[in-house]
């Protein structure tokens, strides 16, 4: 190896191109940029799964037999896909920046993917319960271009008139067991809803949003046989879908019927017996009550 | 010019702080790696004497303009080895070299250690063991190469090479054991016995 001069030759350099340590400052706030784009990612995780919560829970589970196949079925068709690849993105990119600190490359990769997958579904329940995932799925559906179409499965199950299955709104209660109602795209339906299964508890009010399993009759009218809120809250679809489950079974007609309307295309239209006598109804300040209702609680 | 004692009981660590006082102090840490990181660039890399002192060269600007980064969490050794290996890294990019590793330029302690590292007898001369060993190097994956030369040539412990390449200790373990037997594939597959 050669003999070097090689400290006097780098302390020249150093005097005469005026090289001087970098403030510390620089890297301080460097430092501090990696932590606060890794904390952002992890904050933005943490919105999108409280919308993927929120999507989750108000995920029609307590119906999901009218609706699909099979639980499998059910699922893949109604998963969040748009919102779960945010989600791993912000995850992926909270992990570059975490392991970029200056001691994160310490630690494996997946000691940093739990802490930051844990952190970020931990915010998501936070946000949700504040109501975040809420807001945010209502903001993106109104000024996000294209978000409809991306998450249209879930709200395409609810417009298929034809397959039975619409949602919307109340608009004028007739009298007991018919209201007037209009869909999400506008159209609209004279509902007869005599005999409709509904979770407990719940009261059918003008300018509810509601969805309804039922049979098309025609064009125009539309018979109800499950009624259900549009949301429910955490942990009151597992009561709803016991409730609806036992009024199904305590009506085997309406749950033939509905077999029927999903596996028999020809079965569709017409009242299952348009001789039937209708329960009766209580009406009291613009509601409707089914006298199937096991719980009465007032809402 | 400072005074080469004032230096000698001196750690590197506080030799960092006083540099940023007065310049003259670099000198000395300048002296104590040029030898130790010249054969380290020459170890990983395929560069030329030429190269390498100029990768050095380098080295030490960078180390000078980034002293105030450097902090007692890491030992100063590997730090100064992780600008190393990054400017390495840089200079493969901008020559658009693959790092081969032509002379590995150790002395017969380090070579008998590897070879004894590695599971293998070795009892042959020191020219045949450094050649054999310059002929598996260069055969193997530069990320192996890299590890097996800073654990065996510069005898860094698991957590300073963790530090240096920037790696958890774990994954460190591995790519050693996956190094060395990368370098025994290698002796097989060139018929080389060390």
């Amino acid at each position: 190896m050669t003999e070097l001069n090689l400290s006097e030759k780098i302390l020249d350099k150093i005097k005469k191109n005026h090289i001087e340590p970098k403030a510390k400052w620089r890297f301080t706030a460097k430092n501090a940029a990696i932590w606060i784009v890794a904390m952002a990612a992890l904050l933005f995780g943490g919105l999108a799964s409280s919308v993927v919560v929120f999507m989750l829970v108000n995920n029609d589970w307590d119906v999901y037999e009218h609706i699909s196949g099979s639980l499998p079925e059910f699922v893949f068709i109604t998963m969040p896909y748009y919102w779960l690849v945010f989600l791993l993105i912000f995850i992926l990119t909270a992990n570059y920046y975490l392991k970029n600190t200056k001691k994160g490359y310490r630690y494996k990769l997946w000691q940093v993917a739990t802490l930051i997958i844990f952190s970020s579904l931990s915010l998501g329940v936070l946000f949700y319960n504040v109501g975040m995932g809420k807001a945010i799925e209502e903001v993106f559906s109104r000024k996000v271009p294209f978000y409809s179409e991306l998450s249209g499965q879930r709200k395409e199950i609810w417009e298929k008139a034809d397959e039975g299955r619409i949602a919307g709104e109340v608009m004028i209660l007739i009298n007991e067991g018919e209201f007037r109602f209009r869909e999400m795209n506008s159209r609209e339906w004279l509902v007869i809803s005599g005999g409709a299964i509904m979770p407990p508890g719940f009261l059918i009010r003008e300018g509810d949003i509601i969805k309804i399993i039922g049979k098309k009759i025609d064009e125009d009218n539309f018979e109800a046989f499950i009624i259900k809120p549009m949301g429910v809250p955490f942990g009151g679809m597992i009561e709803s879908g016991r409730g609806i489950r036992r009024g199904l079974n305590e009506h085997p007609e309406i749950r033939e019927r509905l077999r029927d309307i999903r596996f028999r295309p020809e079965m569709r239209g017409g009242m299952i017996n348009p001789n039937q006598p209708r329960p009766s109804f209580e009406r009291n300040s613009g509601e409707l009550r089914n006298t199937i209702i096991e719980d009465s609680v007032v809402r | 010019m400072i005074n080469k004692q004032a230096c000698e009981t001196k750690t590197d660590e506080e030799l960092a702080m006083l540099v940023l006082e007065n310049q003259s102090f670099f000198a000395c840490l300048i002296e104590r790696y040029q030898q130790k990181l010249l054969a380290y660039i020459l170890r990983i890399s395929n560069f030329s004497l030429e190269e390498a002192e100029d990768v050095l060269q380098e080295v030490f600007i960078k180390v000078y303009k980034n002293l105030n980064e450097f902090d007692a969490d890491l030992k100063f050794s590997s730090w100064i080895y992780r600008i190393t290996h990054n400017q390495v890294i840089s200079t493969h990019r901008k020559l658009q070299a693959r790092p081969q590793g032509d002379s590995i330029d150790a002395d017969e302690e380090m070579l008998r250690k590897l070879a004894s590292g590695l599971d293998t007898a070795s009892e042959i001369s020191i020219k045949i063991l450094r050649e054999n060993i310059d002929k598996v190097m260069s055969g193997i994956d530069a990320k192996y190469r890299e590890v097996l030369v800073l654990r065996f040539f510069e005898e860094k412990d698991y957590k300073e090479i963790s530090d240096i390449i920037r790696r958890p200790m774990g994954t460190v373990a591995t790519l050693l054991n996956r190094a060395k037997d990368a370098f025994r594939r290698e002796m097989d597959k060139q018929n080389i016995s060390l």
